[in-house]
C-alpha cells in the first residue's frame, strides 16, 4: 500500500512539471504582454520607456531564464509577485483560495445531499413514470447554463424578496451567518448542474450493482430490500461515485470562474481569469500551479481510498 | 461477503443480433423514445434550417424587443432580429459544436487510451502524465488561453472543448484495452502473427464501444453548455452568428423588460440537452447486457 | 454693504475650497439670507454656478437641513482598478480607484471647472512660465508635510523620457520643473501650452506622490496621498476601503467616515444590491435605468458622459487609405440606429470633439445637416470610383472594454448598415489584451476597423493630437498637411477665440476626410439610495468631487 502511494507521489512530479511548462508557455504565446496592457489601447511609450517597464517587471531576461527563476522560486516556496499589483502571489492565493474552496465544498455537499436520495429512488423504482420524472427534473438542471441561473436568482431575490446578502466578504469563521447568506445563491447556481449529474451517476451505479448475482442471491436468501440496499448495494455503488466526487471537487475549483465573477466573490478562479486578461504572468502561473497541485492531491487521495477499499483495483 | 466480479464482462464473440436487441430495448422504454425523438427533431431542424426559418437570422428587420406576435412568433431581440429564426439556425451551431468537440475528444482521447493500453510500459506512463496534465489544468482557463492564442472563433472553441474532454475518453478506453491485452488469447493471436490493428479492432473495440457511445452522448450536451459559457465570456461564436448560449448570455440582461429574449434560447438548450441525455441513458441501459436480462 | 462683504468672504472661502457650498448656505442662513438672496448674491459675486440641471438631489436641498457628519457607506464600483499606481496605469478604472486619495496641483469640480487643489493659486509671468503657489499646512496621510519637493520628485519621474509614466505625453511641452521655495514651484514650457492646467486635474500620471514613494512603497496597492480619504486596503477584484483623513486640508470635509467600494462587474448584481439596499450607490447603464425605472425607493441621476464612441480606420491598409472609401462608409453609417440599438437610445451623436465638452464641439444639429447625411447611392458611387468591388471584406476588431454595450453591439448593427453598400463586415470579437496588442504598433495594426472609445480628456487637444497629427504613431496612416499645421498651432494658442477657430477648422477637415467614424457620446445613469445627499454627477465619471461633498441623511 505504501509502495502504491509512494509510486503515485513520484508520478506527480512530472505532471506538475509539465503543467508549469504548459502554463508558462501558453501565457507567453498570448498576443500582447503586460507592458502593452499597462500602456493600454491608445498611448505610446518610447522604446526606452518600454525597457524601463520591462526591467521593473523582470521581463528583460531571456524566456528560459525567466522560467528558471520562477520555478526556482516555486521550489523554495516563493511564487513571486504579481506583475500588476506587486503583491506576493502566494499571499494572494492564500487569501483567495479558501473562498473558492468553501464555494466548491458547499456546492458539493448541497448537491450530494439532494442528489443521492433522488438517484437511489430513481434506481429502485426502475420503470415507469417515477423514473421518467426524476430523469427529466434532473436533466433540466443539467441543461441550464449557470450564468443564466445566476441572473434568475438575483432577479428573484432582489425584486420579489427585496433581499440581497451583504456584498462584503467575511470569512465563515468570523461571521458564519453573513458568510452563508452570501453563499446561498452562488452555491445554488453551481449545484443545479451537479445535482443532475450526480443523480444520474448514482442511479446508473446502483442499477449496475442491483443486477449483480450476489444481490439476487441475497434476495433469494430472503433478505429484506432495505438490508440488501444498505449493506451490499450502497457500499459497492459508492466506490466509483467517490472517485467522481474527487474529480468534481477539482473541476469546481477551477471552474467556478463565471459564478465568482457574477456574484463578486473574490475567489481564485476569477483571480486567474483576470490575470490572463491582464497578462499578469506570475499570478496566473502561480494560481494554475496551485490549483493543479490541489487537484492532483485530491485525486491521489481518492485513488488511494479506492485502492484501499478494493485491493484488486490497482491500475498496473 | 467476498465476491469475484470483474468490472466489465469481456466479450469474445460478436453477437450479431445486438443491433436488434438495442432497438427493441430502446423503443420499449418511454424515456429513451422521447430522447430519440428530441434528438432527431433537432438534427432535422438543423439540416432544414433555411427551409424552416421564417426570417434571416442575422438581418434586423424589425423594432427591437418586440413581444411575440404574428410576424415574429417568438419576438425580436435587442437588435430587432427574429428570435425564432435565430433559434432554428442556432441548432446548427449546437449540433456542430456537439459533434465536432466530442468527435475530437473521442478521437484524441480514444487514440491516447488505446496506445497507452496496448503498449503499456513507459508509453503508458507518459500518456498517463499527459492525460493528468490536461485534467489538472483548470478547464475554463485552458479554453480561454487557447482562444487567445489561436484567435477566437467557433472552431477554436470546438478544438478547445475537444481537448478538455479527451481525458475522459482516454480513461474509458485504456482500462478495457489493458484488460484485453492481458488475455491469453491475445498473446496467442500475436504469436500467430495477427497484425496489431486487427487485434485492436477485433478484441478491444467491442468492449469499449458501449461506454464510449454513452460517454459521447453525455459529453454532447455538456459541450453545448461549454459553448454557452464561452459565448458568455466573449469567446466562441462570433457575432452576429446565432448561438443559443450567446443569445442566453445577452438576453439575460433583458429578463425584466423582455423575458422572451432569453427564455426561448434557454428552452431550446434545455430540450436539446434533455433529449441527448435521455437518449444516452437509454442507450446505456440497452447496451449493458446485464440490465437487459432483468 | 456689510452683508455683501461678509458674503464676499464666504464666496472666497468657497472658491478656495475652505468651505463647501453646503456650509456657505448654512452660514448665509445664519446671516439671515434666504435661498433666493443667496443665489443672486452668488451670481453677483461671480462664483461659478454648481447647481447641475440634472441632479434632483442637490437642487431643492439648500437651506432645509444641514449636512450630517459621519457615517459609513458601501458603493458598488463597476470596474476593477487592477492596480492603483498613478504613474504607470493608463486605465480609467485605476483613476477612479485612487482619485479619492491622491491630488494634483489643480482639480475638477463636478461641472468640470478647473479649481485650485494642492496649488492655491498660480500666475503666468509670461507665456512659457507658470508659478504655482502651493497650499500650506497640507499633510500627507502618514503625517508628514507636503512641500514643493514632493511636486518636483513626482514630475522628475513623469518627465523622464525613459521613465515609466505612461501618460507622459500629457506633459510633453513641459521643459522643466523648479523649486522656488518650499511652497512655490515653477513650471517652464517649451511653447505656450494651454492644456497644462487640465493635465493636472485629470490625474493621469499627474497625481502628486510623496517624495521617495516610488522607491520605498508599493505604489500598486498602497497609497500615501493628500486627499480627503486614506486607503485602508485594496483587495484586487474585491474592495477598495477608504477612511476619512482627519488632517485633510479641506477639513471638515469629507463628511463620511468610511467608504467601501465593492467591485461588482456584473450589472445584474449591482442592480440587485441597489434594490435591496445593500449598496448606497451603483453605476448603471441605460438598460439598468430602464430596469429600475419603476422603483420608487431609488434616486436615479442621468446625465451626459464625455465618452466618445468611435470606429477607427487602419489607414495603412488599402482600401481604407482612400478617403472616398471612408466617406462612403460614413454616408452609410446610421448613427441614430447605432445609438438606438447598441446604447438603448441613451446617447447623442457627436463629431470629433465630444458633444457636451465645453463649447469646443460642433452641435449635433449642424452635424446632421452638413455631415451625417445618409446617402447610399452616393456611397456606392464613391466606392465604385475608388475601385472597391462588391463584397469587399472588412475585418472589424471588437472587444468588450466594459461600461457600455456599444463595444459589442455596434458591430452587429454596423454590419447590416454596410451590407447595403456591398461591404462585408467580419466581426472579430477578441479578449481585451488581444485587442490592445492588435490595435498597436507592436501588433502591426492587424485590423481594418476597430471599435473603441475616447475616455474623457482634459483638453480638446486630447481628442485629436495623438490620432491626427501625422507624425504620431497612433495616426495609423493619416496625413493631412493642413492638420499638421493646425494641431501644433492650436495646442500652443493661448487666445481662446483663436483656439476655438483652429479646432473648428480641424473638426471640419476631419469630418470631411473621415479617418474615424465618430458615432456618439453616451449618457450615464447613477443610482443612489434616497438618503445619500448632495451627490453631483460628473460628465467624466470622476467621483472624487462627489465623494468629498456627499453626506448621508440617516
Amino acid at each position: 500500500m505504501s509502495k502504491y502511494i509512494f509510486r503515485r507521489l513520484v508520478q506527480l512530479l512530472p505532471t506538475l512539471f509539465g503543467i508549469s511548462l504548459l502554463v508558462f508557455g501558453l501565457m507567453r504565446l498570448l498576443p500582447g504582454d503586460v507592458v502593452r496592457v499597462l500602456v493600454g489601447p491608445e498611448l505610446t511609450i518610447t522604446p526606452e520607456q518600454r525597457a524601463t517597464l520591462e526591467r521593473m517587471l523582470g521581463l528583460d531576461a531571456p524566456l528560459y531564464i525567466q522560467y528558471l527563476r520562477w520555478i526556482g522560486g516555486v521550489l523554495t516556496g516563493d511564487l513571486g509577485v504579481s506583475l500588476r499589483t506587486s503583491q506576493p502571489v502566494l499571499a494572494t492565493i492564500v487569501q483567495r483560495f479558501p473562498i473558492t474552496l468553501e464555494l466548491s465544498v458547499l456546492a458539493l455537499i448541497f448537491s450530494w445531499i439532494i442528489a443521492v436520495p433522488l438517484g437511489i429512488w430513481a434506481a429502485v423504482r426502475r420503470r415507469g413514470a417515477a423514473e421518467f420524472t426524476a430523469q427529466v427534473v434532473g436533466l433540466i438542471g443539467l441543461s441550464l447554463p449557470n450564468f443564466w441561473l445566476a441572473t434568475m436568482l438575483l432577479l428573484g431575490t432582489s425584486l420579489l424578496l427585496r433581499w440581497q446578502p451583504s456584498p462584503l466578504w467575511v470569512s465563515i469563521f468570523v461571521d458564519p451567518g453573513t458568510n452563508l447568506q452570501m453563499m446561498i445563491m452562488p452555491v445554488i447556481s453551481l449545484s443545479v448542474a451537479l445535482i443532475a449529474a450526480i443523480m444520474r451517476m448514482v442511479r446508473s451505479s446502483m442499477l449496475e450493482v442491483l443486477s449483480q448475482d450476489y444481490i439476487r442471491t441475497a434476495r433469494a436468501k430472503g433478505l429484506g430490500e432495505t438490508l440488501i440496499l444498505s449493506r451490499h448495494a450502497l457500499k459497492n455503488a459508492f466506490i466509483p461515485v467517490v472517485t467522481v466526487m474527487g474529480v468534481q471537487l477539482g473541476l469546481l475549483l477551477g471552474g467556478a470562474v463565471v459564478i465568482e465573477q457574477i456574484y463578486g466573490l473574490p475567489g481564485i478562479g476569477w483571480m486567474i481569469l483576470n490575470g490572463i486578461y491582464q497578462r499578469d504572468y506570475t499570478l496566473v502561473q502561480g494560481g494554475v500551479l496551485f490549483i493543479a497541485v490541489v487537484f492532483v492531491l485530491i485525486n491521489l487521495l481518492v485513488d488511494v481510498l479506492y485502492a484501499y477499499v478494493d485491493p484488486r483495483i490497482r491500475y498496473d | 461477503m467476498a465476491t469475484l466480479e470483474l468490472k466489465q464482462p469481456i466479450r469474445i464473440r460478436k453477437e450479431r443480433s445486438r443491433a436488434g436487441d438495442i432497438l427493441r430495448v430502446l423503443s420499449g422504454r418511454a424515456a429513451g423514445l422521447a430522447g430519440l425523438i428530441l434528438v432527431l427533431f433537432f438534427i432535422l431542424l438543423a439540416a432544414a434550417a433555411p427551409l424552416v426559418a421564417p426570417h434571416d437570422p442575422i438581418a434586423q428587420p424589425a423594432d427591437r424587443l418586440l413581444p411575440p406576435d404574428g410576424t415574429y412568433w417568438l419576438g425580436t431581440d435587442e437588435f430587432g432580429r427574429d428570435i425564432l429564426s435565430r433559434i432554428i439556425y442556432g441548432s446548427r451551431v449546437s449540433l456542430q459544436v456537439g459533434v465536432i468537440s466530442v468527435g475530437i475528444a473521442l478521437l484524441l482521447g480514444g487514440a491516447l487510451g488505446l496506445v497507452a493500453g496496448y503498449y503499456r510500459g513507459w508509453i503508458d506512463s507518459v500518456i498517463g502524465r499527459v492525460i493528468d496534465i490536461i485534467f489538472a489544468f483548470p478547464s475554463v482557463i485552458l479554453i480561454i488561453v487557447l482562444a487567445g492564442v489561436l484567435g477566437p472563433s467557433i472552431s477554436t472553441a470546438m478544438l478547445a472543448i475537444g481537448i478538455v474532454y479527451a481525458p475522459q475518453f482516454a480513461r474509458i478506453v485504456r482500462g478495457p484495452t489493458l484488460s484485453v491485452m492481458q488475455q491469453q488469447y491475445v498473446e496467442g493471436a500475436h504469436a500467430i502473427g495477427t497484425r496489431q490493428l486487427q487485434i485492436m479492432l477485433r478484441y478491444v473495440l467491442p468492449n469499449i464501444a458501449a461506454p464510449i457511445i454513452v460517454q459521447a452522448t453525455l459529453s454532447f450536451s455538456t459541450a453545448i453548455l461549454a459553448e454557452a459559457t464561452l459565448s458568455f465570456l466573449g469567446l466562441g461564436t462570433q457575432p452576429p452568428d446565432p448561438s443559443w448560449g450567446a443569445m442566453l448570455g445577452t438576453g439575460r440582461k433583458f429578463m425584466e423588460l423582455a423575458p422572451w429574449v432569453a427564455i426561448y434560447p434557454g428552452l431550446a438548450i434545455a430540450l436539446a440537452v434533455l433529449g441527448w441525455n435521455l437518449f444516452g441513458d437509454a442507450l446505456r441501459d440497452a447496451l449493458d447486457p446485464r440490465l437487459s436480462q432483468n | 454693504m456689510r452683508e455683501h462683504d461678509s458674503f464676499q468672504r464666504l464666496t472666497d472661502d468657497l472658491r478656495n475650497q475652505r468651505i463647501s457650498r453646503r456650509e456657505l448656505f448654512r452660514r448665509a442662513a445664519l446671516m439671515g439670507l434666504g435661498l433666493p438672496a443667496v443665489a443672486s448674491l452668488l451670481a453677483a459675486c461671480a462664483v461659478p454656478a454648481t447647481t447641475p440641471a440634472t441632479a434632483p438631489t442637490t437642487a431643492g436641498e439648500a437651506a432645509t437641513t444641514g449636512p450630517k457628519m459621519g457615517g459609513t457607506s458601501i458603493w458598488a464600483a463597476e470596474s476593477d482598478p487592477v492596480a492603483l499606481n498613478p504613474i504607470t496605469n493608463s486605465n480609467f478604472a485605476s483613476t477612479q480607484g485612487f482619485e479619492h486619495c491622491y491630488e494634483s496641483l489643480t482639480a475638477y469640480d463636478a461641472k468640470l471647472n478647473i479649481i485650485p487643489s494642492l496649488a492655491e493659486s498660480w500666475e503666468q509671468p509670461d507665456d512659457l512660465t507658470y508659478i504655482f503657489k502651493l497650499r500650506q499646512g497640507v499633510k500627507w496621510h502618514d503625517g508628514s508635510d507636503f512641500t514643493a519637493e514632493d511636486v518636483k520628485y513626482t514630475f522628475d519621474i513623469v518627465l523622464d523620457p525613459e521613465g515609466p509614466a505612461v501618460w507622459r505625453s500629457n506633459f510633453d511641452q513641459v521643459d522643466s520643473v523648479e523649486i522656488v521655495d518650499p511652497h512655490t514651484v515653477k513650471f517652464t514650457t517649451k511653447a505656450p501650452f494651454p492644456p497644462l492646467l487640465g493635465a493636472f486635474a485629470i490625474l493621469r500620471s499627474s497625481a502628486i506622490i510623496k517624495k521617495g514613494a516610488m522607491e520605498e512603497t508599493n505604489l500598486d496597492s498602497t497609497i500615501i496621498g493628500t486627499g480627503p480619504y486614506k486607503l485602508i486596503q485594496y483587495v484586487p477584484q474585491d474592495v477598495i476601503e477608504l477612511e476619512k483623513f482627519a488632517d485633510y486640508w479641506g477639513a471638515p470635509l469629507p463628511y463620511l467616515d468610511k467608504v467601501t467600494f465593492k467591485i461588482l462587474i456584473d450589472e445584474d448584481t449591482r442592480i440587485a444590491a441597489l434594490r435591496a439596499g445593500q449598496v448606497d450607490y451603483a453605476f448603471l447603464t441605460a438598460l439598468g435605468e430602464q430596469r429600475l425605472a419603476g422603483d420608487e425607493q431609488l434616486v436615479l441621476i442621468k446625465g451626459p458622459r464625455t465618452f466618445l464612441f468611435i470606429f477607427v480606420f487602419n489607414m495603412l491598409r488599402a482600401p481604407w487609405s482612400d478617403v472616398r472609401v471612408r466617406q462612403a462608409i460614413s454616408l452609410a453609417t446610421n448613427r441614430d440606429e447605432l445609438i438606438e440599438k447598441a446604447m438603448s437610445g441613451a446617447g447623442d451623436i457627436s463629431g470629433p470633439i465630444p458633444t457636451g465638452f465645453g463649447d469646443w464641439f460642433i452641435p449635433p444639429d449642424e452635424l446632421r445637416e452638413k455631415y451625417y447625411i445618409e446617402d447610399l447611392e452616393k456611397a456606392k458611387a464613391l466606392l465604385a470610383e475608388a475601385g472597391v468591388a462588391e463584397g469587399q471584406k472588412l475585418d472589424l476588431l471588437v472587444t468588450d472594454f466594459g461600461g457600455s454595450g456599444f463595444y459589442t453591439g455596434a458591430g452587429v448593427v454596423w454590419k447590416e448598415q454596410l451590407a447595403r453598400i456591398g461591404i462585408d463586415v467580419q466581426i472579430r470579437l477578441v479578449e481585451q489584451g488581444v485587442y490592445i496588442q492588435e490595435a498597436s504598433p507592436d501588433g502591426n495594426w492587424n485590423y481594418d476597423v476597430g471599435i473603441n472609445a475616447f475616455s474623457p480628456r482634459h483638453d480638446p487637444d486630447g481628442f485629436v493630437w495623438a490620432r491626427f497629427f501625422s507624425e504620431n504613431p497612433y495616426a495609423v496612416g493619416y496625413k493631412n498637411e493642413r492638420m499638421d499645421e493646425i494641431l501644433p498651432a492650436a495646442r500652443a494658442e493661448l487666445d481662446l477665440e483663436k483656439r476655438h477657430a483652429l479646432y473648428r477648422e480641424a473638426q471640419e477637415i476631419l469630418l470631411t476626410e473621415s479617418p474615424m467614424i465618430w458615432v456618439s457620446v453616451d449618457n450615464i445613469v447613477e443610482g443612489l439610495q434616497p438618503y445619500v445627499k448632495d451627490y453631483e454627477q460628473s460628465a467624466f465619471t470622476r467621483r472624487s468631487w462627489a465623494l468629498k461633498n456627499v453626506w448621508l441623511d440617516k
